[in-house]
């Protein structure tokens, strides 16, 4: 059933998404032409104007993905769950689980695809202008690779003789952040999804309701958050950053502390969101 | 014969007032019951807390031994009195997703009962008419196999060849070992397809009886009764 | 055939009476196949459960009868289906006199009435 409901939700946030990346698709195209346009033409005014309506194409674009995105899940959400096809799905014969574990994974699927459009989109325009301004060649590659080689070494050099061989640490980091990536990624979805949840236990203006409640939390998780990590970092009795490089336990502490602190406060919020979501959906279900 | 849906001591409140109180309803496999009651009757209520839609305040809900959830609900089939499919698909997706989740659902007759009607399947459902989209979603929902059939208000506000066949299709469809519970204001227009009737009002059931029990010993329709016991 | 149910009346008793009214006219001869219940459900508008209840009573009177494996069907005992439409016939008289009487006619009255309807009948259909 798990399998069905994600295949069927994809299915529908696609019927959105094809059209949006088509339109950025275009976007990019015309991004390439009006790039090359303005190379060709060699009046200053005209060159301004292209190159300013570029920039805000480019911006759009960025805008249009992420918002798009957002707005998309969260419609798709709202229409199913608690609008008047909400009557068709919670007449499923599924559970509420199942229900709220499908929509998070596409909607978490979704998300991963628009940040690696947004990243194709700045390469693209960043590529685009790099190359066709003949900043880069094949001269200028070898000349970054070898900048950024000894840019490197340098560095390790510094942080080898001042806190040892962090390698293993900076790997391990590096997975933590991963984890914090997924982990915040969902926990941000299920906070939406429940703001939804709590909108619609209400009688009148459950849009309305689930926007405030969903304000609510962001100011609420954000102000959480702030004083657990300041309380943290309290404990290490860590006033200042140049603590950080004085031994290396003090940089475990200080980056490996932060890091789980901010996991756990993700899986916090994450699995309260859900647990709390689920209670609504399935006890204090309310639709119209 | 088994029963069905077994309700007992059902009460649900909205904001302190209860909008069903101490409700018992047992209904039996290969009957077509009518649910009848004026507006805010509790009529919609009752019908909500048995497809889950609604949790009770207290009392039990079975249907066929289960308490409303995914099991119960695969064995019954609702047809609530709104539109509740998205627009953007095609009758022939919609077809497929009802497929997809309800083992019970008999595509064949779903096509066979379109084609009937001349409803193409390749259509959009957000360019179908009004009467056309609750066609097919009357069509689906008897389409299935089910032990329980609800249908709230399935002829409210259609005009006299849809109402006629509507009921067509619930005398076609019927079948002994399921039950339907209709609800309505309309009396008159369905009486004779109907087995029992149950009279609601303000939350509680006031009556439940046999059509032709009526007919015989009061000498009037169910339709007048009702009138005579819902008089304001 | 034309079924027409009426509400004040319970519904099994109008199947009966039609449908014994449909085998007097010939549309369902004496020996012929009775068609299935969900079928004349559909055809009457009414509940299947009514149907069954009335042709279940139809055999009882002995105007049908099922055979397990073949169906039901229309009793070949001429005389009964005779004896039938006397019955019916006393069945409407009775229902007609009572409602007459019930309006304050009289025999006379109701014979009168009657030559009247016929006259205007026979000049309805020269028309």
């Amino acid at each position: 059933m798990l399998g069905k409901l994600l295949k069927h939700e994809m299915k529908a946030l696609a019927h959105w998404f094809v059209p949006l990346y088509i339109g950025v698709g275009i976007a990019m195209v015309l991004f390439g032409i009006g790039w090359t346009i303005n190379l060709a033409w060699d009046n200053e005014i005209f060159s301004t104007i292209i190159t300013m309506s570029l920039l805000f194409l480019f911006m759009a674009t960025l805008a249009v993905i992420s918002l798009g995105t957002f707005a998309i899940i969260i419609i798709q959400f709202y229409k199913t769950m608690v609008s008047d096809e909400g009557y068709l799905t919670h007449t499923l014969p599924v559970t509420v689980d199942q229900l709220l574990i499908s929509k998070g994974l596409a909607g978490f699927i979704w998300n991963v695809l628009a940040i690696i459009a947004m990243a194709l989109v700045i390469l693209f325009a960043i590529f685009l202008t790099l190359v066709t301004t003949g900043a880069i060649d094949s001269n200028f590659w070898m000349e970054f690779v070898e900048m950024w080689n000894s840019l490197r070494a340098e560095i390790k050099e510094g942080i080898r003789l001042a806190l040892g061989d962090i390698t293993g640490s900076l790997i391990l980091l590096g997975v933590e952040f991963i984890v914090l990536l997924i982990i915040s990624g969902f926990s941000k979805l299920y906070l939406v999804y429940l703001s939804m949840a709590l909108g619609q236990s209400v009688k009148g203006h459950k849009f309305l309701w689930s926007t405030i409640f969903y304000i609510c939390i962001l100011i609420g998780t954000g102000m959480i958050s702030q004083i657990v990590t300041t309380v943290v970092m309290l404990g290490y009795g860590i006033s200042t950053n140049d603590a950080v490089f004085e031994s290396l336990n003090y940089f475990n502490f200080y980056t490996h502390g932060m890091m789980l602190t901010s996991i756990l406060l993700s899986a916090a919020y994450l699995f309260g969101s859900y647990f709390l979501s689920r209670y609504l959906l399935k006890n204090r279900l309310n639709l119209d | 014969m088994s029963e069905i849906l077994t309700i007992n001591g059902l009460r649900k409140t909205f904001e302190g007032k209860p909008a069903l109180d101490d409700v018992n309803v047992h209904l039996q496999s290969g009957k077509i019951y009518g649910l009848l009651g004026p507006n805010g009757s509790g009529k919609t209520t009752l019908i909500k807390l048995i497809n889950g839609l609604l949790v009770p305040d207290r009392g039990e809900i079975y249907v066929e031994g289960h308490k409303p959830g995914p099991e119960s609900k695969s064995v019954v089939s609702y047809l609530p009195d709104k539109l509740y499919f998205n627009t953007w698909m095609k009758v022939s997706d919609l077809l497929h997703y009802y497929a997809d989740f309800y083992t019970d659902f008999d595509i064949q007759r779903a096509k066979d009962m379109l084609k009937r009607l001349q409803i193409d399947e390749h259509k959009k459902m957000k360019n179908l008419s009004k009467g056309t989209k609750e066609k097919v979603q009357l069509i689906l929902v008897m389409s299935r196999r089910a032990k329980l059939y609800v249908l709230d208000e399935p002829i409210g506000g259609v005009d006299p060849a849809a109402r006629d066949y509507i009921l067509e299709t619930i005398i076609t469809n019927y079948d002994p070992e399921a039950s339907v519970l209709m609800s309505t204001h309309l009396i008159s227009d369905i009486e004779n397809v109907l087995d029992e009737v149950i009279f609601i009002r303000d939350g509680q059931i006031v009556m439940a009886a046999v059509v032709d029990d009526i007919r015989e010993r009061e000498g009037k329709s169910v339709d007048e009764l009702f009138r005579e016991v819902f008089r304001c | 055939m034309a079924w027409h149910i009426v509400n004040d009346r319970p519904v099994y008793i109008q199947l009966m009476e039609q449908l014994k009214q449909a085998i007097m006219r010939g549309e369902y001869p004496p020996g012929s196949r009775v068609p299935p219940v969900r079928d004349l459900a559909r055809a009457a508008g009414v509940n299947p459960n009514t149907m069954q209840k009335a042709l279940q009573e139809l055999e009882r009177e002995g105007v049908m009868y099922s055979n397990r494996t073949a169906g039901r069907f229309v009793t070949e005992d001429l005389s009964l289906l005779k004896q039938l439409g006397g019955r019916q016939a006393m069945n409407y008289t009775e229902q007609y006199y009572e409602k007459m009487i019930h309006m304050g006619y009289d025999r006379n009255a109701m014979e009168k009435l009657l030559v009247e309807y016929e006259q205007q009948r026979g000049d309805d259909r020269k028309e």
